[in-house]
């Protein structure tokens, strides 16, 4: 987080930290599946970016959402919630200097959202790992994670750049930077 | 001594649009209160923030700040600059910045609030406080590093009339300090004797003189019937009852009966914070942790989504309703979801001759425009209620006489109208006031008035 | 092992919820061990519950750091971690929080009543989330963009980020 933001920007992206964690804690009661938590992360991070467009807003976006989360004791496991965001965050921020510039910005979207569920399914493997689970059972703990995960997560990619294009169309990005289109 | 100097100011927003500022000259000398006017969407925000030194484009002219001036800046909303949770906090945090050491920040917090009249513990969280406490606190949030120059803008429309009269004697104490003010505020007479200097902005530049809006001449209630209204039909029914939250006291009595007929237009008046939002949203059926109410809206017991398009609720800053691409998308947006003819959307905006709008984003509108494009998209549904929520609240004269004009319109299709308001109403608008004074609900309607009204 | 089972008991100690947890090792006892049982039968079933227990054991100085301390104190000992713009930052999110579930209780109200297909009902079919991101969350995030606009200005008249050497407020006074 040594990236020097705009104060505002800075601001926009915290706010958005706040509203994902609000809307996760007011929708994990609601839904049993996992993997919808990455929809809301999906779209919040790619919102972040598509409204801030620089390398680095995603990775300040999903740790600042870990600690806001931390800090209400949202979800479970205290520290271990600033991993959970944060991983695909800062894949979804590593994906990005690869792909800058080379596709659409929809297509930008949904590869940086398959990024960010890689990074949130290979989370849970490793932690599997770790405690001992076999190889072949962790395998596909992880492939089902990744494709719950990947479901939503390419919804809310869809879904960014008309909300994008709209706050676009009021004028509301246009001192900032725009992302690459 | 001379604070601030400007000469020859050009500022614009876009290359192609008109100057925002063209050619502006104004002199700022110690213990002077500058009053500046103009119609809405002129500039006159710019012009402050420019003298703040917070502008956030290039502009070209000359400024000569003194040395020693030091500029703080009161914007019109306290709520969007609150960035703390606690009055002490709120205050210090221009004292951190500047590294003032912690132990002296008691003291200089302290004198501050008191300099703004306000008598609360420093460890008072800011959400308890009222509209007109929050503004004289983000006051003391700048008088705490002693400005000597002090912006305010447009502190009337926020405040109630005694909010305002505060604000009045904490303004003349910091003139006899010697502290320059300059404010934005179309209600110079508000603050009488202060104003040392009238202007005007008009065309990018300041000329003495207060700005006046031409008003067209405005229909009077007295001259209008409702067709074909069948006005004993009672369309809002309030038995008595106290109204307060689950946990905490109440917040007024209602001891009598009251209710809207069809056609009628009835106006809440009371003081910021005494309840009449929340009041609404029970009608409305959309208040939580306030039990069972004896409202009957439309002869049955309010909840949420069950009037369907007879009931339409507008509440404060009625901007935040809007998000379609286009005006005319957003009126039709209602009439689509309840199947309604589409062609009234267009109907409307050319009664209120804002056809021009209709591809426009709602949200590059001027504030006016967007509360009544809001209010428009409802009334376009022709609700047989309709509940507004201050909906004079920022609005210029313009803008208030639009808003008159879809009211009545509404009332002559016999539409039942309930709006609060923290001002005064006069009788020659509306057919009935309610009011809520010292904790209680009353039609206080003297019966001559009425029959001289009705 | 022993460090746990004594977090267990300082948390129980302090009537701290631990069904939440529970619910969670349920789960993930009944997942693990039916893949287990899959796969390999019934003689693995023991190391499938051995790997279950570990997992849990790692989650718990996490649950235990949540529950039993206060969200004020870990914002603290974070500020002193994070530079000063972020721990800005993170104290505004925060103080706004309130106002933000309020705006979205209140435009989802207000779009409700507008007509709008996000009643709980409506919301069960997928194919009506986007109308809730267009009317609910679009209109919130034009309101935070603004705001942090307006926040950023009103941060920066009263000195934010001039001087090098911030002091602070000092939040917890002796002469209360």
């Amino acid at each position: 987080m040594k990236l020097n933001f705009e104060l505002q920007d800075a601001l926009f992206i915290g706010f958005c930290a706040t509203l994902l964690v609000i809307l996760k804690s007011m929708l994990r009661l609601k839904l049993g599946l996992s993997g919808h938590s990455m929809f809301l992360m999906t779209f919040f991070y790619l919102l972040c970016y598509g409204a801030v467009g620089r390398v680095g807003c995603i990775t300040a976006c999903g740790l600042l959402s870990g600690m806001v989360a931390m800090m209400l004791s949202v979800g479970k496991g205290g520290p271990l919630i600033l991993l959970k965001f944060g991983m695909p965050a800062i894949a979804m921020d590593i994906a990005l200097l690869v792909i800058a510039g080379v596709f659409k910005l929809r297509w930008q979207c949904v590869l940086l959202a398959l990024a960010g569920c890689l990074a949130w399914a290979s989370k849970g493997w490793i932690e599997n790992m770790l405690a001992g689970m076999s190889q072949q059972i962790a395998l596909i703990k992880f492939a089902v994670n990744f494709l719950q995960g990947g479901l939503f997560a390419i919804g809310a990619a869809l879904l960014v750049p008309s909300v994008l294009k709209r706050l676009q169309s009021h004028d509301l990005l246009q001192d900032r930077h725009q992302p690459h289109e | 001594m001379q604070l601030i100097e400007l000469k020859g100011i050009h500022f614009g927003y876009d290359t192609y649009q008109a100057a925002v500022l063209d050619d502006l000259n104004l002199v700022v000398n110690h213990g002077e209160c500058h009053c500046i006017s103009g119609a809405t969407g002129c500039g006159k925000s710019s012009l402050l923030h420019l003298i703040a030194g917070e502008l956030c484009r290039p502009f070209e002219g000359e400024m000569t700040r003194h040395p020693a001036l030091m500029v703080g800046l009161v914007m019109q909303d306290p709520n969007v600059q609150v960035l703390r949770q606690s009055v002490g906090a709120e205050i210090a945090f221009a004292l951190e910045n500047l590294g003032v050491p912690s132990n002296e920040m008691l003291d200089k917090v302290q004198q501050a609030l008191r300099r703004v009249g306000l008598y609360v513990s420093i460890d008072t969280p800011i959400d308890v406080l009222s509209l007109g406490q929050k503004y004289r606190l983000m006051l003391a949030a700048q008088l705490v590093f002693e400005p000597n120059l002090l912006l305010l803008d447009e502190p009337w429309t926020q405040l109630d009339n005694h909010g305002v009269q505060e604000l009045y004697f904490v303004l003349k104490e910091l003139l006899r300090d010697g502290v320059a003010i300059v404010m934005v505020e179309h209600q110079p007479q508000a603050f009488g004797q202060l104003v040392s200097h009238l202007w005007q902005l008009e065309r990018g530049k300041l000329v003495a003189g207060l700005y006046q809006p031409s008003r067209p001449h405005k229909q009077r209630l007295a001259t209008l019937v409702a067709r074909g209204v069948d006005a004993t039909e009672q369309r809002l029914l309030i038995s008595p009852h106290r109204f307060q939250f689950s946990a905490d006291s109440v917040l007024f009595r209602c001891t009598e009966s009251l209710s809207v007929a069809a056609g009628e237009i009835v106006a809440l008046v009371g003081d910021n914070g005494t309840g009449k939002s929340s009041f609404l949203k029970a009608l409305a059926g959309m208040q939580a942790d306030i039990g069972q109410l004896p409202f009957l809206v439309l002869g049955k017991r309010p909840k949420l989504g069950i009037f369907g398009a007879n009931l339409c609720l507008l509440l404060q800053r009625p901007n935040r309703q809007l998000f379609e691409p286009t005006v005319l998308t957003e009126m039709q947006f209602s009439l689509r979801r309840f199947r309604l003819p589409l062609s009234r959307a267009e109907r409307m905006l050319h009664q209120l001759s804002l056809s021009h709008l209709s591809m426009a984003s709602p949200h590059k509108l001027s504030y006016g425009q967007q509360h009544i494009i809001a209010l428009a998209s409802l009334a376009c549904l022709q609700p047989k209620v309709l509940l507004l929520d201050d909906p004079f609240a920022g609005l210029d004269s313009l803008h208030c006489d639009k808003v008159w004009q879809l009211l009545l319109e509404l009332r002559q299709r016999g539409c039942a109208i309930l709006l609060t308001s923290h001002r005064e109403m006069s009788y020659a608008d509306v057919d009935r006031i309610w009011y809520i004074e010292s904790g209680y609900l009353a039609d206080r309607t003297a019966p001559t008035i009425q029959a001289d009204a009705g | 092992m022993s460090i746990n089972a004594g977090l267990i008991a300082h948390g129980l100690l302090l009537k701290k919820k631990i069904t939440m947890l529970l619910r969670l090792a349920a789960v993930q006892f009944i997942t693990t061990m039916g893949l287990y049982y899959l796969f390999y039968g019934e003689s693995q079933l023991l190391d499938g519950a051995v790997v279950v227990l570990r997992v849990l054991l790692a989650m718990l100085p996490g649950w235990w750091l949540s529950s039993t301390q206060s969200p004020e104190r870990l914002a603290e000992v974070l500020s002193w971690l994070l530079p000063h713009k972020w721990a800005f930052v993170i104290a505004a999110s925060l103080s706004l929080l309130p106002f933000m579930s309020q705006e979205l209780k209140e435009i989802y109200q207000i779009q409700c009543m507008r007509g709008a297909r996000i009643t709980p009902k409506a919301l069960r079919n997928p194919s009506n989330w986007p109308e809730f991101i267009y009317c609910v969350l679009l209109p919130l995030l034009i309101q935070l963009l603004k705001l942090s606009k307006q926040m950023a200005l009103s941060a920066k008249l009263r000195h934010f980020g001039r001087g090098d050497h911030v002091t602070h407020w000092p939040s917890t006074r002796d002469d209360k």
